[in-house]
């Protein structure tokens, strides 16, 4: 009997503790979701711009449209670039942070989040000022002589890929560092014992070891290049082919809505499958 | 198997000096413990032999070869991690092969030495496992199949002990030291925990602040510490303060324990072990003697340790062997006989209440 009580008043209490949470994503997250993907079925209509109907041709205009395709590819290969980048870029630092016996450590890290305080908006305005036609980096070249045209930096790929890298850096670098903090440096130390070389046990050792943490970075950053939306617009141009701008553009031009949630379900969907593939063959052989 | 000979080496972290001048030599298939409180130094040392310190000064040669500045790679070391250190992402028999294909032995050759290793440590049928699937004594046992597969010149052992449970301590280390004795290993092992060193060295180094206070095996050190800080830390001893007198030792207290106190300076204080300090009848007719209060008794089942109190205010702690139908009733608050023989007083430099 007093079991039971205790379990009905835990049950009761953790009911009070967890329904707050759970009615913000249920109200938040969950049924705008489902009311997108219920106007993804409608139909657009100029005149009365959605129509009630259960119908795929968003879905079909998508994949039958080669501007959409370009979209989509676009977007995976920068979501890609800017990953991988910044892996590349935010291991050395990352490592660094993470053996440092400095005691300028902590001043080290909050010098990485240090981009974080400032919105992306304002730093993709400043990225504008560097790289304009009139720009810093222009200006300063052609007073140098070394180019008599200014070359093109904004609007392009180039562009996208460093601002998207920027912005996500400093979370690569936390994840990675976090990582590295992980692990116990004396397995290193017993590949270096046991006859291998700085290189051998970095790479049969060290790499291997890190990997899931790794790859839990590379699918945090991977997802928010891929819905990255203010970097694109403002450094790609208003129409820059990545799949969060257009969606926003069909909702704000056109008011399409029913096409525009097809392509957030769609955005969605490849994010998922394409972080699904990259884990599935990283993972392949471990267990 | 090859000697181990360090000359005068040297680790200073600045102003902190880690290892200070040590000397110490490790014959063909010698067990050789460095013992001593954390921050001894001891582990530097270890790790300075490993190749992962580079030294500030000193020497260290195996096999007559000098390699203190050789990478640690090149030292043909084998050494067990305090906490193993397996490769997590290896199956125990990849870990074991490791260090045979950094060799650049592979194939028939390898999968031979491999299963032999493992054959010793008999693990022979968990070469398929991962670690983490391994209790703590087989992981250990890894490791060390692990390091010796390689043949290294010396053997490295950094607290192997210290991470199993109490009961398989004992057994583990035994099997250790059959092992190292079979192979002949040169070897140097790391611990603060005095009864693993007693239990497998064939020689002990015991190091404080850096430095070798005493090296020997466990009898002379057990039997004659050099110090009261060697006195204190292997086993218990009793210390006494007082003077020297030409018969013995004169206690703060008064009493008067006679032993060979030729040429020896004043400033030093007494021990005594313990299990030297003799209850009861037997105790009358010994050349020290005298009659104590019993302060308090600890049962501890083959023993009980008895706090004696001494008439001038000393006081000394007995370990009295419990024997079924022993005559001797030990009470707390009566009176008791107790004595010890000359030989078991000892007068030594001491060094815990001096600064350091």
């Amino acid at each position: 009997m007093t079991v039971s009580k205790i379990n009905i008043r835990q049950i009761g209490a953790a009911t009070g503790l967890l329904s707050p949470a759970t009615l913000l994503v249920l109200g938040s997250l969950v049924l705008p979701m489902l009311i997108l993907l219920r106007y993804s079925f409608n139909a657009y209509d100029p005149m009365l711009l959605m129509r009630e109907t259960f119908t795929l041709e968003n879905y079909v205009r998508f994949f039958a449209e080669p501007y959409f395709h370009t979209v989509i590819l676009t977007t995976l290969a920068v979501a890609l670039g800017a990953t991988i980048g910044s892996i590349i870029l935010g291991f050395p630092i990352a490592y660094f942070l993470a053996r440092t016996q400095s005691r300028f450590k902590s001043f080290l890290v909050v010098l990485v989040i240090f981009p974080l305080l400032v919105g992306n908006v304002v730093r993709a305005a400043g990225w504008i000022t560097l790289f304009g036609t009139r720009g810093v980096v222009n200006v300063t070249l052609m007073n140098l002589g070394i180019i008599s045209q200014p070359i093109e930096i904004m609007y392009t790929d180039f562009a996208v890929v460093i601002g998207t890298l920027s912005v996500v850096l400093p979370f690569m670098i936390l994840t990675l560092q976090g990582v590295i903090e992980n692990v116990d440096f004396s397995i290193v130390d017993a590949a270096l014992n046991l006859g291998a070389s700085r290189y051998k046990a970095f790479t049969r050792i060290f790499l291997p070891m890190i990997m899931p943490g790794v790859l839990a970075g590379f699918v945090l950053i991977f997802i928010l290049c891929m819905n990255a939306y203010a970097t694109p617009y403002l450094l790609g141009g208003p129409g820059y082919k990545m799949m969060a701008p257009t969606l926003y553009n069909q909702i704000s031009s056109v008011a399409n809505w029913p096409f525009a949630s097809a392509l957030a379900f769609i955005l969605m969907a490849v994010t998922v499958i394409s972080t699904l593939l990259v884990t599935r063959l990283t993972t392949r052989r471990r267990r | 198997m090859a000697d181990l000979n360090i000359r005068n080496l040297q680790k200073d972290y600045g102003d902190f000096s880690a290892v200070d001048g040590v000397s110490l030599t490790a014959g063909a298939s010698e067990l050789v413990a460095l013992l001593g409180p954390s921050g001894c130094g001891k582990t530097t040392l270890l790790r300075s032999i490993a190749g992962f310190v580079p030294v500030t000064a000193g020497q260290i040669e195996i096999n007559g070869k000098d390699v203190t500045r050789l990478a640690p790679n090149k030292r043909n070391t084998g050494m067990v991690f305090q906490n193993y250190a397996l490769f997590p992402h290896l199956t125990v028999e990849k870990n074991v092969g490791f260090g045979l294909e950094m060799r650049g032995i592979s194939g028939a050759e390898a999968d031979k030495r491999i299963a032999e290793a493992l054959e010793l440590v008999s693990l022979g049928a968990y070469g398929h496992r991962y670690p983490k699937e391994l209790s703590g004594g087989q992981q250990q046992r890894v490791a060390v199949a692990r390091a010796l597969v390689v043949n290294p010149d010396v053997f490295l052992l950094d607290e192997p002990l210290s991470n199993l449970d109490a009961k398989l301590r004992q057994s583990v280390g035994m099997q250790l030291r059959d092992l190292q004795k079979s192979l002949g290993l040169t070897t140097v092992f790391v611990t603060h925990d005095q009864k693993e060193a007693l239990m497998m060295a064939d020689r002990l180094v015991i190091m404080r602040a850096g430095k070798i206070v005493q090296e020997g095996s466990a009898e002379e050190l057990y039997d004659a510490p050099a110090s009261y800080f060697v006195a204190d830390f292997l086993g218990h001893s009793n210390v006494v303060s007082g003077k020297v007198t030409p018969e013995g030792f004169l206690s703060t207290g008064g009493t008067m324990f006679r032993c060979d106190s030729a040429g020896m300076p004043a400033d030093r204080v007494m021990t005594l072990r313990p299990e030297n300090l003799i209850l009861g009848p037997a105790a009358v007719a010994l050349p020290n003697s005298f009659e104590a209060r019993i302060q308090s008794i600890t049962y501890l089942g083959a023993q009980s340790e008895v706090t004696l109190s001494l008439p001038g205010g000393d006081q000394l702690t007995a370990t009295h062997q419990n024997r079924t139908g022993d005559s001797l009733t030990l009470r707390v608050g009566d009176m008791i006989s107790a004595g010890c023989l000359p030989e078991a007083v000892r007068l030594l430099v001491d060094d815990m209440t001096t600064a350091h």
